[in-house]
């Protein structure tokens, strides 16, 4: 016997054997009929309105057959107000809860918000099957409850390789039933509210509840058809690139019903009273998605990009970076900044002049003038000895702007901030096990 | 309504497929492209949670998906 | 479970499988010991059971009877295609699982003669990955071909249940199937795992070869590729058992034994595979790859 090392004319394969090693071994790991499991806490809270806490349970199960079982829950418990439309005033503003329980008042020169306190569940299971070597289709549904909307959703999306598998297309359709059913009754649009007056005083009441009776598939329906064409193309064994269009069709009754807009007088800018809003009653939207992923030598960056417009007049930019730095062990720190601004719907006023007559209008400041900034670091890390557990925090802080002195002010409504700003705090813990 | 030049997205992504001289990427070079971190979605609860938060949010939505479900926020 | 003290603190549980002598040695107290090497050997087991081309029930016996019409395989199964389909690539079409067919012709026994070339010949049309549609998850087989995870299965089934014990403990850990063996890292206090390579010389001439070779590893795993018991001698020359997918012949002047020290088992058996099947330029073969090895001609 002997024991020798020198080099000679062949090649070394040492490092192609050691990938495919590697990646034959990391695939048994991953080996069928075992149950990945996702859990996760959000808690998101906003500087003086709204928190949520939001738990989540996703599982997913790979088949021996190569089919793969997807399931997911998600439950959200809110609590806190939002702005419901009215504009800021120099008077005081009172305002019964929507279920008409319990009034309350806002002081002048504050932003009138509706409290709520509300509980939903969303549900979720796909199932994904291969037809023919290069063509997997997955189906989906989905079903949401609150205590005054609820949806039943449906999806399909067909996932096509080309031959050498660097290229996939993906061809995705949905379809989405929802009902609206506020508390009290849905109003109708542009019709007067009865439940709310400028200058009186009543007497405050600061608890407010919505109805907790769970009314199903009753109410004003809304629906939402979407289709989606993708591409996902590896450029190299460490570049991905993916490009999505997305076109939606949403019809019905899209107005959310407890958003109203005050009444103002044109020239001295003073609320006279107050309407429901009113949307149009279909909106087409269309999304170009694209994102790159790049490992470095041993981080990966990705960058994704969204233009989204639709019909209202609503024109987006998101873009989102996230560097993943690794720690070594598995470990790693993540600095992710998510960056977004929007353009204003052509019917959103902040209040309506009472001069005026127009059929579509809404001061939900969602359909306003935006833009938004989330800056956030994720910390993971492996946990659990003979368990695969991985375990995740992130923590990041969103701040939304708006126009807070549009040069469409009136009268006293320049003194007020009209948009103020919002901010809000985003802690999620995940953990996650192969079971 | 406004409508996007379909005929343009169509033409970029038919580049994308044909037009660049891609290096040919075997199946044993596809380590790194397995790994959790290089996944479309690198944390599937991650991209739920702020969907759901984005869309209670922002007026803009989609791109990812189909069949965000909504809420009553909305 | 037959168990004996290996050296102090040391378990070491026997069994065969894979028609070979197996053990596990573990660390530790020797109820847990026996609990992880029970874990272990029952992997060891589900994966023989699972492509032992001798079961009916296997998976390999299942897609060779399939051949000829397409099949869609497991997850698993699909990964150890995905693995031989790129050592057929790495080793220029040396390394090949479909020369099964020709085991019908070469019987490595005392007795075996040669067989005749004609038939060899005829059977080469069933043999060669090339001939094979495989898109992951779906393979098709022409008719009358055959795959062997034989090549690979071994080596798999060791660092799989290296894995395994890995992830129940932090006790170091040896698994030894037939010869090829990897560990989970130094035993306690940073000693080194003592190995005994047998020396095929010694069945030939027990007076001047040692019985064994002594080698030592902190990590990683040995597999050796040899034909010491497994020849047919005609015409004063030896034919070996690795046999030349292109030819339908054995190598000629392969090494009759080469073991290779490599960070996972499937390395250090491929990379002793592949330097058998390159014959006289073994040597060569293995110096270019800067592995440690052993060599005997």
């Amino acid at each position: 016997m002997q024991l020798e090392t020198t080099t000679s004319h062949f090649r070394s394969l040492r490092e192609a054997l050691t990938l495919a090693t590697c990646s034959l071994l990391a695939s048994g790991q991953s080996s069928a009929n075992e149950w990945q499991l996702d859990s996760a806490l959000l808690y998101y809270s906003e500087n003086d309105r709204v928190s949520v806490v939001e738990p989540l349970l996703m599982g997913r199960r790979d088949l021996n057959n190569g089919d793969q079982l997807n399931l997911s829950l998600v439950v959200d418990s809110m609590t806190g107000a939002s702005p419901n439309g009215a504009t800021t005033t120099n008077q005081l503003q009172t305002f019964t809860s929507p279920s008409g329980k319990s009034l309350h008042q806002v002081n002048p020169g504050e932003l009138p918000a509706n409290s709520f306190r509300d509980q939903s569940l969303s549900v979720a299971g796909g199932y994904t099957h291969g037809v023919a070597p290069l063509l997997k289709n997955s189906i989906g549904g989905n079903f949401s409850a609150e205590s005054d909307y609820s949806a039943l959703g449906f999806t399909d999306t067909l996932l096509i390789d080309l031959e050498n598998r660097l290229t996939t297309f993906t061809l995705a359709a949905g379809a989405t039933f929802a009902f609206v059913d506020a508390a009290g009754a849905t109003p109708v649009p542009l019709s007067r509210v009865n439940s709310a007056s400028v200058g009186s005083a009543a007497t405050p009441d600061t608890v407010s509840e919505e109805s907790s009776t769970y009314n199903l598939f009753n109410g004003e329906g809304k629906e939402s058809f979407d289709l989606l064409f993708g591409i996902t193309q590896v450029l190299s064994p460490r570049t991905l690139v993916q490009l999505n269009y997305s076109y939606t069709r949403q019809q019905g009754y899209l107005n959310d019903p407890y958003k109203i807009i005050s009444e103002i007088d044109p020239k001295s800018g003073d609320t006279l009273g107050y309407f429901y809003e009113s949307r149009p009653d279909n909106r087409n939207s269309h999304a170009l998605f694209g994102q790159w992923i790049h490992h470095l030598q041993e981080d990966v960056v990705r960058l994704s990009y969204r233009y989204y417009r639709d019909a209202w007049g609503v024109n987006a930019h998101t873009a989102e970076i996230k560097y993943r730095y690794e720690l070594g062990n598995d470990a790693y720190l993540q600095p992710q900044l998510r960056l977004y601004q929007q353009s204003a719907a052509d019917f959103y006023r902040h209040s309506l002049p009472s001069d005026l007559s127009v059929n579509e209008v809404s001061a939900d400041l969602r359909l306003a003038k935006i833009k938004s900034r989330t800056i956030g670091l994720k910390f993971g890390m492996p946990l659990g000895e003979s368990l695969n557990g991985k375990f995740s925090v992130r923590l990041e802080q969103m701040l939304q702007t708006g126009d807070a002195s549009p040069a469409s002010a009136i009268g006293s409504e320049r003194n007020y901030n009209l948009h103020p700003d919002l901010e809000a705090t985003i802690i999620q813990f995940g953990y996650s096990l192969r079971y | 309504m406004h409508t996007l030049p379909l005929i343009t997205i169509t033409a970029s992504l038919a580049l994308l497929v044909s037009g660049c001289t891609l290096e040919e990427v075997k199946p044993w070079q596809r380590n790194l492209l397995a790994k959790e971190s290089m996944q479309l979605i690198a944390d599937p609860s991650e991209q739920l949670l702020n969907q759901h938060l984005y869309f209670s949010k922002e007026a803009a939505s989609g791109g990812e998906g189909v069949g965000g479900g909504g809420c009553g926020c909305n | 479970m037959d168990v004996t003290t290996a050296t102090a603190g040391l378990w070491r549980f026997p069994f065969n499988a894979m028609a070979s002598p197996c053990e596990v040695l573990l660390e530790g107290d020797r109820t847990t010991a026996a609990a992880i090497a029970a874990e272990a050997i029952a992997e060891v087991r589900r994966i023989e059971e699972k492509y032992s081309r001798y079961r009916q029930q296997s998976v390999t016996s299942t897609i060779n009877r399939t051949a000829g019409s397409p099949m869609s395989v497991d997850s698993e199964t699909a990964a150890l295609l995905d693995y031989a389909a790129t050592c057929y690539q790495l080793s220029e079409g040396k390394f090949d699982i479909t020369t099964g067919p020709l085991r019908y012709l070469w019987k490595f026994t005392d007795a075996a003669t040669l067989p005749d070339s004609a038939e060899v010949t005829a059977l080469l049309p069933h043999i060669g990955w090339q001939r094979i549609r495989w898109q992951n998850p779906h393979l098709t087989l022409q008719p009358k071909m055959e795959i062997d995870l034989g090549g690979i299965g071994k080596e798999y089934a060791v660092d799989r249940a290296i894995a395994l014990i890995k992830n129940m403990t932090t006790a170091a850990a040896l698994v030894n199937l037939g010869g090829d063996l990897a560990v989970t890292g130094p035993r306690q206090h940073g000693q080194r795992w003592q190995i005994a390579l047998e020396n095929p010389d010694h069945h030939q001439n027990r007076l001047t070869a040692e019985a064994h070779l002594n080698v030592t590893i902190s990590h990683g795993a040995l597999a050796t590729s040899g034909d010491t018991y497994r020849h047919i001698k005609s015409h004063g020359e030896r034919y070996g058992h690795i046999l030349n997918p292109q030819t339908g012949w054995p190598i000629r002047n392969a090494p009759r034994s080469i073991t290779v020290a490599a960070a996972t088992a499937l390395e250090a058996g491929m990379l002793s595979t592949m330097a058998s099947l390159q014959g006289a330029a073994a040597k060569a073969f293995l110096q270019a790859q800067g592995v440690p090895y052993w060599l005997v001609r």
